[in-house]
């Protein structure tokens, strides 16, 4: 191969990768943005009006279920748990039920949550869609740092070496 | 013209290989991100409804993807034609699932068809509408959807007390016979009218900026052959042409056979990134990539004429083939109102007629620009040299330009480097020169570049975007704090319900509304937001107005019958409404809009 030949081919290789990051980047910042989640009006169990951003912690997970949704229901008493144990370090997570309170006041007291739950119901809908996750599938989670920037994301149930690197703030890396 | 075969034949293997590399280089890095809703169906994907009317009863079939269930509890069925009564279901036995909370459920994996007695049927009518509820689960991902709801209507004959016949239809399924019922006067044109009506369309498209990038990447392949005659230079531009024509037949007979709409696919990335990388490949072959190695033969190339022409003419056509994606992208709008007879015929040669004509109609004035190059190029010498890689500079703007629509693309740094490299170039080829007067044109042109790309360069740290205006970014940072820009305070809405409610109140305080049609996936009405929706005299301008946003972003039953409802093609529309809730019919746009054009119309439609 001449030299000119590798100087190509290496050009070449820059070239798809900058495109590959470009066209990436572009998906992953457009599904990452968080601006509306922070800033939305939500309502508690007892109906004041508050905002997620208002609630953030040095790391906060927020974690989009409802009462219907089975696998929501399963991981929640392991982020009850984590949550006892990394409170102290700053460690948040919020609830954003996509469900009404009759529904789930009941299986919120049988898990005995007490990290904050906020209620939405189809605005938390259009929340999740603006927060990257398409489908309007659950159970659907963020990570978000203190200042309200995604650093990951996750449909479907989180497991607890997973969890446990989130409340450190930290990517999980096994699966990926 | 070895070297000149090879070169073509090194083109289209490395654009074979850069693909490759991108796609790879796109997939891993899709992995790393780890976006596990590719593998997840839309929810009107995993759960297909349907309906039918036997006798006396109701039969309810819910076909489930592969993978994913459907609780028994959850099944509801809602009469919503007046007088229709429904007793209760009967349910086959399911799977049983362990709930964490609720214990044993009872679930479907495949298909579940149950059946709801009918307890009495309305008076009068042949039309039953039901309310189909359910709501499932993904099982191996561990995901579950939101409750569905699906209306379906099945129509029926009356019942005497034997049998009721039945056929069924969803709401799902969009019925694009009625929906262009109230068109049927243009539907009365013959297949040849279309044809010359999108022919003469093609030719008025060819003098707006959607076809004109087309230009510089003709211009590029021909200066890209050594000597190229006047109807070499002609010839190639009609392969060109012919691979936009390709492009555009298939794509017509798309619409034609299935009524999609192609402009999501023709702003995606994804074409965006090959065709970039394509015009990279053909600049960096215009500056001498390819043809260094072998530089003694160079000279002697004039040798085998017809091998060399023919891969060019691949090499065109080609370039054509997918470019005429990018071209596309700037005149869907058009394109889908012309579309919009085929589709609603769903006849797929009609919409490939259409397509072609209309596409023949825009190459014309590139088959002429075509021959037009091969009287203008110079012939020999250093000059072509230089020449061709000026026209590299330019296939690198276009891919600048094309590759800007992407709103991550730091375009105005791109330009930046571009003109200061292009700037340079032009001053060191000016010193080569020995004619004094071409010498300081030039050096003028090369300063001027370098200028622009200064301003670029300084306009791009500031945030700016625009080439055109490179400085815009900072006077507005310079200005008071008040100059912020904001957006439009749209009221957002996705379905027919929200947009008529909306409508009705704005007529009811006595304003004026603009019904705004938008999708993430519709580069130009991000564009639109991210330029005219910011200005501050649009705001002025539309302080009376009520501002209807209507997202389509999600292609459902809802964004469907909103479009049906406003008799709109697609995203970007921009409607405007009279204060008594009339339409300006003859205002309604399709596509991006300028500051200026917009504010015309809004004037227009104030008066």
């Amino acid at each position: 191969m001449s030299n000119q030949n590798k100087i190509l081919l290496a050009a070449v290789a820059l070239a798809a990768f900058l495109i590959g990051a470009a066209i990436n980047s572009a998906r992953v910042t457009e599904i990452s943005n968080a601006s509306e989640l922070l800033s939305a009006e939500l309502l508690t169990g007892t109906g004041e009006e508050q905002t997620t951003r208002q609630n953030l912690g040095k790391f906060t997970l927020i974690n989009f279920w409802a009462s219907w949704c089975s696998p929501c229901r399963r991981e929640m008493p392991l982020f009850q748990a984590v949550y006892e144990r990394e409170k102290s370090n700053g460690f948040q997570i919020i609830g954003i039920a996509i469900d009404d309170v009759e529904k789930t006041q009941p299986l919120l007291d049988s898990m005995a949550i007490s990290y904050p739950i906020l209620y939405a119901e189809q605005t938390g809908m259009t929340l999740m869609e603006l927060s990257g996750n398409e489908l309007g599938a659950m159970p659907y989670s963020l990570l978000l740092d203190e200042k309200g920037n995604v650093i990951d994301q996750k449909l479907g149930e989180i497991h607890e070496a997973q969890l446990t690197a989130w409340s450190q703030g930290r990517v999980y890396e096994a699966e990926k | 013209m070895k070297t000149n075969r090879q070169s073509i034949l090194r083109l289209i293997f490395t654009s074979f290989l850069l693909n490759a590399l991108l796609f790879l280089c796109f997939e891993a890095q899709a992995q790393f991100w780890k976006k596990q809703t590719d593998t997840l169906l839309p929810d009107n994907e995993a759960f297909i409804e349907s309906a039918s009317v036997n006798k006396n009863s109701l039969t309810v079939i819910w076909d489930i993807a592969d993978d994913y269930y459907m609780y028994r509890d959850q099944f509801r069925v809602v009469p919503i034609t007046p007088g229709l009564t429904v007793g209760s279901a009967s349910y086959p036995e399911g799977v049983v699932e362990n709930d964490p909370e609720f214990g044993e459920v009872m679930v479907y994996f495949n298909r579940i068809q149950y059946t709801v007695p009918i307890t009495r049927f309305p008076n009068s009518g042949d039309v039953l509408e039901f309310e189909l509820k359910g709501q499932g689960c993904n099982k191996p991902v561990g995901v579950c959807y939101a409750p569905q709801t699906r209306l379906v209507s099945t129509s029926y004959t009356k019942p005497a007390d034997s049998e009721l016949a039945v056929s069924t239809q969803t709401d799902s399924v969009p019925n694009i016979n009625t929906t262009t019922l109230n068109n049927s006067s243009k539907l009365e044109k013959s297949f040849w009218g279309y044809v010359i009506t999108a022919f003469g369309a093609g030719i008025l498209l060819s003098f707006t900026p959607c076809v004109l990038p087309m230009i510089p990447i003709l211009a590029g392949i021909i200066a890209g052959q050594k000597n190229p005659t006047k109807l070499q230079s002609g010839w190639l531009a009609i392969c060109y042409v012919i691979g936009t024509v390709v492009t555009y037949a298939c794509a017509g007979w798309v619409a034609g056979a299935s009524g999609v709409q192609l402009q999501a696919h023709f702003q995606s990335p994804w074409v965006i990134g090959v065709i970039c990388t394509f015009l990279i490949i053909l600049a960096i072959s215009l500056f001498g990539a390819f043809k260094i190695q072998l530089p003694s033969h160079i000279q002697t190339k004039l040798g085998n004429a017809s091998v060399n022409s023919r891969s060019a003419s691949f090499s065109s056509f080609g370039l054509g083939l997918i470019s005429a994606l990018v071209v596309g992208a700037c005149v869907s709008p058009i394109l889908i109102l012309t579309l919009g007879a085929a589709i609603s015929k769903g006849d797929p040669v009609l919409g490939a007629a259409i397509m072609s004509a209309m596409a023949l109609g825009m190459g014309s004035l590139l088959i002429l620009f075509g021959f037009g190059a091969g009287w203008l190029l110079p012939r020999t010498g250093a000059w072509m040299n230089h020449i061709q890689v000026l026209f590299g500079f330019m296939v690198i703007g276009v891919a600048i330009y094309i590759a800007s629509a992407l709103p991550t693309v730091p375009a105005l740094y791109l330009w930046a480097a571009l003109l200061l490299w292009a700037g340079s170039y032009l001053l060191r080829f000016a010193g080569e020169l020995s004619v004094d007067l071409m010498a300081s044109f030039l050096r003028g042109a090369g300063f001027a570049a370098l200028l622009w790309g200064g301003m670029a360069l300084v306009g791009a740290t500031g945030g700016g975007t625009e080439i055109l205006n490179p400085l815009s970014s900072l006077q507005l940072s310079s200005g008071s704090a008040g100059t912020q820009k904001t957006k439009l305070p749209f009221d957002v809405v996705t379905t027919e319900e929200q947009a008529k409610a909306l409508l009705s109140k704005a007529r009811n305080s006595g304003k004026p509304t603009l019904v705004d049609f938008y999708a993430d996936w519709c580069l130009d009405c991000v564009r639109m937001d991210k330029t005219t929706f910011l200005e501050p005299s649009v705001h002025q301008a539309l302080t009376d107005w009520a501002l209807i946003k209507v997202d389509v972003t999600n292609t459902n039953e809802n964004s469907e019958a909103v479009k049906r409802y406003f008799d709109v093609f697609g995203p970007p529309a921009t409607l405007f409404f009279k204060a008594d809730g009339t339409e300006h019919q003859n205002l309604r746009q399709y596509g991006y809009l300028k500051k200026a054009d917009f504010l015309t119309l809004v004037n227009q439609a104030s008066q």
